[in-house]
């Protein structure tokens, strides 16, 4: 899990942006900016544990 | 070795990251930010070891442990420090980098400040 995430995100940002692109050139102008909100929300649920995970090791770690 | 593993992990992290910044800039931030985690959760593991062979060393030295422990802290602060500083230098916001270092520079002052007089107290105490 550690290392796949870097390569979920990726591909999180290519998924939302080839959306992005279709759906704008299709008119739906709204869609495109909610699919990339949508996508920021999943990155940032997934980067998230892993933020609080290691402040959490390093505020043991170092007794702060 | 474990350093090759860590470096072909940066490396692939910037390469997606470049390439996803023409399309999606704000996609480019947050695959850096998963590397940065990635390589720093690596490495806070053998900080951990080299956290327990220093308790170990404290029984040699006949520091009181007071010090150490804000030794210690000084060392998380630098390195929390460094690490939010360098995710928003990458991102372009300087400033608020600029701001993290100064905050945790004057916080490396002042847990300084007790050894400092400390020093100060035993220095006294020699001359007078």
């Amino acid at each position: 899990m550690e290392v796949s995430i870097i390569f979920k995100i990726g591909a999180v940002g290519i998924l939302v942006s080839v959306l992005g692109q279709v759906l704008k050139h299709s008119g739906r102008e709204e869609q495109a900016f909610l699919t990339s909100l949508a996508g920021l929300i999943i990155v940032l649920f997934w980067l998230l544990p892993y933020i609080s995970e290691l402040f959490d090791t390093i505020r043991q770690l170092f007794i702060l | 070795m474990e350093i090759i593993r860590i470096a072909i992990l940066g490396i692939a992290g910037f390469l997606l990251a470049v390439m996803v910044r023409d399309v999606r800039p704000e996609y480019a931030v947050y695959i850096s930010l998963g590397t940065v985690l990635c390589i720093m959760l690596l490495s806070v593991e053998r900080l951990k070891y080299l956290l327990e062979m220093l308790r170990d060393l404290e029984s040699y030295l006949p520091i009181d442990t007071a010090y150490l422990h804000s030794l210690l802290k000084m060392i998380g602060i630098t390195y929390v420090g460094q690490f939010s500083a360098g995710l928003c230098k990458d991102a372009g916001y300087s400033a608020i980098a600029g701001q993290i270092e100064i905050f945790s520079r004057l916080s490396v002052l002042v847990l300084s400040m007790p050894i400092l007089l400390a020093l100060m107290e035993t220095i006294r105490s020699f001359l007078s």
